[in-house]
């Protein structure tokens, strides 16, 4: 629709430049056939995430003539030949290789291989993914990838209520300088997920790759032009960097630093600042992990500010008092600074300089009482009770860690006393019944998985501070063993398939090798029937003597009646020939003589 | 709204303190309140008569969809501030560079990139002119730079 007002345009526009049509050079044509289809930009929500990770999906062409489920697809048999290896290596990084690596922000690198979408088809245009197309053939990688847009994208809402709001990449705070190359020419932002073009071998963020190739299908730096689903790899080296990065907490209120791979483990599961859905079901809304936690119910409830008399809702309080409470201020009573109200108590009791307060040492005898910046100098030179003091510090750091390594002792003595009673208990009902099971089974039956070839770690060796942490471990020793069985269940799949590959291969030989002895017993027996059939004919040639041939014997015979040949024989003939109406050589007669002839 | 609102928000607030930290000689910022429309100045540094002693005031305006999408880049014409005469340059300031258009426009562009691909394109004019048509286009053009289509003809610039 927009092909009309576009093109006359350009007209109108080459007569405003006072050129004749003859100045129009050749490929003037396409150029109006560009008008006619501009390129679609603008309301057009295109699910780049499937773009992005679809691409690990795609198989090499034809592994093995039945399509295996997705994920086998990941892993290539055993004795692919060298020259597929790049391409599959390249565009499909193996779990295998990469888990051990990337096994701690695989959420975001790799999310979920198990669930990895069946392969886009390749060969479909990016243009063709307007609204009605979309409309008519349903996506199946759209919707399977769902759960990873939504990872990404952070206007992607989120039925699961666990889900937690995605960390946005582009707005990291770095603690360390960044290189510069390691920096996407579009976002200007360290790489997140970064794809390296093959042709040319520049590097962007997936993201912003995939809305660049939106627009036009060509490498945003130098123009080659690039497949979005077969041009582009992962590039180790430049994720390893990356993954080094010193990042700080993206959560407000949160000074944790960290390596970038190690982020999203803090976010998701640590980090006490982290919005998570509020625990009442009914609420939409989110609140900080910290206030989530404890019965406090739901914070989004309002009340009124104690200073200014707004309503205000309960989660954003602190905020509020921070930052826009009308009578949010007030004057300090002892140093006239200008301070927050709720922090006034933390002012007077660590800041204010004028506030009176003891030495620190006074446990210890000191007995100075004086404003705070007077005690402070006092405390930095001039205390005599420092040394004694230090001292006695160091010695009650000493008795706290003796009476926690007490508890301690106590505690795994308590233990142990059970489970000995514990294993009293069992032999004496008989251990003929659970001989088999491991002794590590009494203290979490129900979670041991001990088919692991790797020898169970032991839970008796281990204090566990709280049954979070407790479970927390075992979470973890799940997740591992899960990754171990998986890469097993792989090897085991890719040994079958090759298995398979190579019986069916012999198999199909042999049927080749039959199919071809058939053929020639075929060929022999055909050549067999020829020389029968011209040995006959020569014979018949013989016996019938004078007469040209065979067919012009018999059809002499119909159009001259009866000839010289009684009634007798006459009847013959007409036998043989109506017996003979399907065209067979003629036959001899059972008892040997020839048959009648004219 | 596009997917990614935010996303030209940032991009264009790296931009910006890249640009407050530095700028390459010729080119200076004049204003960015926004995220939506900056100003800069621009000036030929050789010795081109055509443009010498003269500063040209450039608009930019970013859509949403920036960078993917190209900024709208106009010359503005002020009292102290004229339009820069050259055979690609309308008199009310609309630029025909390819550059600028959806074909020749790449994400990885910046507002500094197409700053000085302007001011090289000055630099290496030497023609006296304005575009052909240039009182018909600016008489009758009603339309925004964006929405014409141009056609690049001149590989010399």
């Amino acid at each position: 629709m927009l092909a009309g007002p576009r093109c006359r345009n350009f007209t109108s526009l080459y007569s405003y430049l006072g050129l004749s049509l003859r100045h129009i050079p050749p490929d003037i044509p396409a150029l109006v056939a560009q008008c006619a289809t501009p390129p679609v930009i603008n309301g057009r929500v295109l699910p780049t995430t499937v773009h992005t990770y679809s691409r690990r999906a795609h198989p090499p062409q034809a592994w093995f003539p039945p399509p295996s489920p997705p994920h086998n697809a990941t892993m290539p048999p055993p004795n692919t030949p060298e020259e597929g290896v790049p391409t599959a290596g390249a565009v499909v990084p193996a779990p295998a290789n990469t888990s051990a690596t990337y096994i701690l922000g695989r959420h975001h690198l790799y999310p979920e291989p198990p669930v990895s979408p069946p392969p886009r088809v390749p060969t479909a245009p990016p243009a063709a993914t307007t609204e009605s197309s979309r409309a008519t053939t349903p996506n199946p990688s759209r919707s399977s990838s769902r759960p990873r847009s939504a990872s990404r994208d952070s206007s992607a809402s989120c039925s699961n209520r666990s889900c937690l709001l995605p960390i946005n990449y582009q707005d990291l705070h770095y603690e360390t300088e960044v290189d510069k190359s390691l920096e996407c020419p579009i976002c200007r932002t360290p790489f997140h997920l970064p794809l390296t073009t093959k042709p040319c071998g520049h590097t962007f963020c997936a993201s912003c790759l995939d809305r660049a190739l939106e627009i036009q299908p060509l490498c945003p730096i130098d123009r080659t032009p690039l497949d979005a689903s077969r041009d582009v790899c992962h590039t180790r080296i430049v994720l390893d960097q990356l993954d080094r990065l010193r990042v700080r907490c993206p959560n407000r209120g949160c000074d944790y630093i960290c390596a970038r791979e190690l982020l999203p483990v803090h976010y998701e599961r640590y980090c006490e600042y982290t919005m998570v859905h509020c625990p009442d079901p009914d609420c939409d809304l989110r609140v900080a992990r910290a206030d989530a936690r404890g019965d406090r119910g739901c914070l989004h409830t309002f009340t009124t500010c104690q200073y200014c008399g707004k309503e205000v809702m309960v989660a954003g309080l602190e905020e509020h008092y921070d930052a826009d409470c009308g009578g949010h201020t007030a004057k300090c009573g002892h140093c006239n600074a200008i301070v927050v109200r709720h922090r006034m108590e933390k002012h007077t009791a660590k800041d204010c300089p004028r506030t009176m307060v003891a030495c620190k040492w006074r446990p210890f005898g000191c007995s100075e009482w004086a404003p705070r910046e007077v005690v402070e100098k006092h405390e930095q030179g001039l205390c005599v009770y420092q040394a004694i003091g230090r001292l006695a510090r160091d010695r009650m750091e000493d008795r706290m860690i003796i009476n926690e390594l007490k508890e301690r002792v106590s505690a795994m003595d308590e233990r142990l006393r059970k489970s000995e009673k514990k294993e009293k208990n069992r032999s004496r009902d008989g251990g003929g019944h659970f001989g088999g099971i491991p002794s590590a089974a009494p203290f979490m039956p129900d979670l041991d998985l001990n088919h692991s070839p790797r020898a169970a770690p032991s839970y008796n060796g281990g204090t566990w501070e709280s049954p979070e942490d407790y479970m927390l471990a075992q979470f973890e020793r799940i997740e591992s063993r899960m990754e171990d069985l998986r890469k097993m269940i792989m090897e085991l799949d890719g040994h079958h398939t090759m298995r398979l590959l190579n019986d069916t291969m012999r198999l199909n030989e042999q049927i080749a090798e039959l199919g071809s002895k058939v053929g020639v017993l075929g060929m022999h027996t055909t050549w067999l029937m020829n020389v029968q059939r011209q040995s006959r004919g020569q014979q018949r040639a013989g016996t019938t003597g004078g007469t040209p041939g065979p067919g012009i014997g018999v059809a002499g015979g119909v159009s001259g009646g009866g000839g010289s040949a009684g009634g007798r024989e006459e009847e013959a003939r007409r036998y043989f020939s109506s017996s003979n109406d399907v065209g067979l050589p003629l036959r001899r007669n059972s008892d040997g003589r020839n048959p009648p002839r004219l | 709204m596009p997917p990614a609102a935010g996303f030209a928000t940032k991009r264009l607030g790296k931009e910006l303190q890249k640009i407050h930290n530095s700028l390459p000689p010729g080119i200076d910022l004049v204003s960015a309140e926004n995220f939506e429309e900056w100003f800069l100045d621009i000036r030929v540094l050789d010795s081109n008569p055509l443009y010498k002693d003269q500063t040209y005031r450039l608009k930019f305006k970013f859509s949403s969809s920036y960078p993917i999408e190209p900024p709208e880049v106009v010359f503005v014409k002020l009292p102290d501030r004229p339009i820069p005469i050259h055979p690609h340059i309308y008199s009310n300031g609309i630029i025909c560079l390819d550059l600028l258009g959806q074909q020749g426009w790449s994400p990885v562009q910046n507002v500094e990139s197409v700053c000085m691909s302007l001011q090289s394109m000055l630099t290496g004019n030497t023609k006296d002119e304005r575009p052909p048509g240039d009182e018909d286009f600016v008489r009758a053009n009603r339309l925004r730079p964006k929405d014409i289509d141009f056609f690049y003809h001149d590989n010399n610039v």
